[in-house]
């Protein structure tokens, strides 16, 4: 009997043991898997910023572009010859279609900016909307 | 007996693993420890990869924020010979999409054992991904920088050019290239085995610095009107070349620059060299009568002369030594103010020897010549002022009106500049500020008196006097404006035949101005190279001068100091004007 007890004794030790060891592999398994699952997510999130950053790239790419083709628009050459001059028909105003407004000084800091202009007064070059058109042509 | 065999056969089973994992043992040894230093090397040979990180080159603008110059990121194709299969294919395909001859194609592919060549080296963004499209074996793309001018050819003598790899060669991009490259980065890192990076590998890193932006005083608008003025000019005068230089004179800030021929910065290779100079820093020539003001300026100040002496002008005729000198018109008794609006050669004599050598000399130093302005460009030469020890005995019948003295355009605008700012120095200058990438200011250029050469009185005197060069009395009624008043000087000089002769067929013309004349906004240098067939430079620069001041004025807003005949002027009483808001302080 006391042989008994003891063989029994002696085989749940050994399961004891058995199951220790399992569990420990069961965590040391799961604890690798986290970490491969985690490098795995790692390297994914890096080809996705990566992914991100080229997309990111793109568009200042296409940006830059389009910044350079609207300041090529802007050229004042382009702007003056091949649109106002030779699109719009535009034309310089010649002295006869110019009209100086000359309005009454107002105020300290206008009479010190005004200084240099003759006679007390204000004045502003303004370009005569309508009548005597130069050769049928739009003013500039 | 059956748990012998029992036995033996699970003994055999044990013993063939453990061969087997023996055997995977020891060529994982061998693997990871006899040769670990040899495959670890080729495994980082293939996997790790360093990366030069370019910087983004500095942009360059104008004094409104204008981009001038800017920096765009381009592709490149490259083709690695050894992995194209059909090389004749390719060509073909190559060669259609970036319109080279398909010989210049076949015979970078057929470069024997050369694993890289380019193809195309900062393509356009179309033609890139036409090519790019086709997916060719063996042809790749690298991202460049390459380097844009948006306006063109505007400009471009002051701006320069870089070469294929960003380097400044000419003009700002090579005078301010340590401040416009940057500093490249660069990076550490591993790939997998479809060529992608692995981030978490990534072991160093340093971030690029971008270079600085440069902010000029040029004004876009102005130099278009500059340019596109001295263009018809040259045309229409059939000179070989010219240039012009508009500057505020009360600061130095220099608001155009232009000389023609031209070329366009984003193609420099297609120009001749001729036409990449910039002839209003590096062309020394004999200023003419334009050099009066100088002569005349140092008399006043030094107190020689008055504005009202009278001279006697010998008729047209006037012997010095050996030599007779010679006015166009033959002039009787003329005033300091006369000489001046005349040019009377004679009379401009007249006054430096009462000026006196050593005076003179010392006057023309003082204005600058002989050293050059700082303007900040390269290449800038000093001109030719010869040391007074050198001069002859015929130096001061010459060099008063002009001749034995070689200027650059820029001395002879500063010059004038200073006559027009009360006798006042200042420095011209074209970079007004040196920026960071984040648009910090971290250097900027104030305007800066050089010297007070001569008093204000004397400079008040002299821009009375020019004020009738522009008249109907004067040498330059085409260079008036309608509605402001000028004041300004004509130039023509004689070229030197290579026989060492003064030339009769080819000469400069040259009007150097500025207005309101009374407080002047801006100064205008305008000078023609060999005009033909007419050649005096109130004839052929001075209307160009007009153009542009007229222009410049209105563009920056200068209310006009005199009446019109041809403008109507309406008085609005008891209204404020409409952008007194704006303007009031």
């Amino acid at each position: 009997m006391r042989r008994k007890n003891k063989r029994l004794n002696e085989g749940f030790s050994t399961a004891v043991l058995t199951g220790r060891w399992m569990l420990l592999a069961v965590i040391g398994v799961s604890v690798s898997l986290l970490y491969v699952w985690q490098h795995v997510q790692l390297v994914r999130t890096g080809y996705a910023i990566k992914s991100m950053e080229r997309e990111i790239e793109k568009w200042q790419k296409a940006n830059e572009a389009l910044r350079l083709v609207n300041e090529r628009l802007k050229n004042p050459q382009r702007v003056e010859r091949a649109l106002a001059q030779n699109k719009l028909g535009l034309v310089f105003p010649q002295a006869k279609d110019i009209v100086r407004l000359r309005y009454p000084r107002h105020s300290k800091a206008h009479e010190k900016e005004k200084s240099g202009s003759e006679g007390g007064t204000d004045t502003l070059l303004s370009y005569m909307s309508g009548g005597g058109s130069v050769a049928g042509r739009r003013r500039l | 007996m059956r748990g012998n065999r029992y036995r033996l056969k699970s003994s055999s089973v044990y013993v063939v693993f453990l061969l087997c994992f023996a055997g995977l043992y020891a060529r994982l040894f061998i693997l990871q420890v006899v040769h670990h230093e040899e495959l670890s090397a080729r495994g980082e040979k293939l996997h790790r990869f360093n990366v030069k990180i370019d910087p983004r080159r500095g942009n360059i603008y104008d004094r409104e924020n204008r981009p001038l110059a800017m920096s765009v990121r381009v592709k490149s194709a490259y083709a690695v010979p050894e992995n194209i299969e059909s090389p004749g294919e390719a060509a073909d395909l190559i060669a259609g999409s970036l319109k080279i001859p398909r010989d210049e194609v076949m015979a970078k592919l057929g470069k024997k054992g050369r694993r890289f060549v380019w193809l195309g080296r900062k393509l356009d963004g179309r033609i890139a991904d036409r090519l790019e499209s086709l997916q060719i074996e063996g042809v790749g793309f690298r991202e460049e920088v390459r380097r844009v001018y948006p306006q063109g050819a505007l400009l471009s003598h002051v701006l320069g050019f870089v070469d294929i790899d960003n380097r400044g060669i000419e003009g700002l991009e090579f005078q301010a290239d340590g401040s416009l490259r940057g500093q490249a980065g660069w990076m550490a890192s591993h790939r997998d085995r479809k060529g992608r990076e692995i981030m978490t590998l990534r072991s160093r890193e340093v971030q690029p610095i971008d270079g600085c932006d440069l902010g000029l005083t040029v004004d876009v608008v102005i130099q278009h009107i500059a340019e596109s003025e001295l263009e018809n000019g040259c045309r229409k005068y059939n000179a070989a070349g010219g240039c012009i230089i508009v500057m505020n004179p009360q600061s130095g800030a220099v608001l155009a620059m232009s000389s023609w021929p031209t070329y366009d910065p984003n193609s420099p290779s297609d120009y001749p060299q001729e036409a990449r100079r910039n002839r209003c820093i590096t062309d020394v020539f004999e200023p003419g009568s334009t050099f009066k003001v100088v002569t005349i300026a140092c008399a006043l100040d030094r107190g020689a002369v008055s504005i009202d002496d009278c001279f006697f002008c010998e008729n047209g005729a006037f012997r010095v030594g050996r030599h007779t000198l010679h006015d166009v018109h033959k002039y009787g008794t003329l005033t300091t103010a006369d000489i001046i609006r005349k040019s009377s050669n004679i009379g401009a004599v007249k006054v430096a020897m009462k000026l006196g050598e050593r005076s003179l000399h010392g006057g023309i130093r003082r204005f600058g010549f002989g050293e050059p302005t700082g303007v900040g460009l390269p290449g800038e030469v000093a001109g030719i002022l010869h040391p007074l020890a050198k001069w002859s005995g015929l130096s001061i019948a010459a060099v008063p009106m002009g001749q034995e003295i070689g200027v650059t355009p820029i001395q002879m605008a500063s010059a004038v500049a200073t006559i027009a700012n009360g006798g006042l120095a200042m420095k011209p200058y074209i970079v007004e500020t040196i920026r960071d990438s984040s648009g910090r200011v971290i250097k900027s250029f104030a305007p800066e008196v050089r010297a007070r050469v001569v008093s204000e009185a004397a400079a008040s005197a002299l821009v009375k006097a020019m004020e009738g060069v522009p008249t109907r009395e004067g040498t330059a009624p085409k260079a008036a404006l309608e509605d402001y008043t000028v004041a300004g000087k004509t130039g023509t000089s004689q070229k030197v035949d290579p026989d060492g002769n003064y030339s009769h067929s080819r000469f400069v013309g040259s009007f150097v101005g500025f207005a309101p004349a009374e407080n002047p906004s801006v100064l205008i240098l305008v000078l023609l190279d060999e005009p033909k067939p007419v050649y005096y430079g109130g004839a052929v620069a001075g209307p160009i001068f007009k153009e542009v001041a007229g222009r410049v004025l209105k563009y920056l807003g200068v209310p006009p100091d005199r009446e019109s005949g041809g403008v109507k002027v309406v008085s609005v009483p008891g209204q404020a004007r409409p952008d007194a808001a704006v303007t009031a302080d």
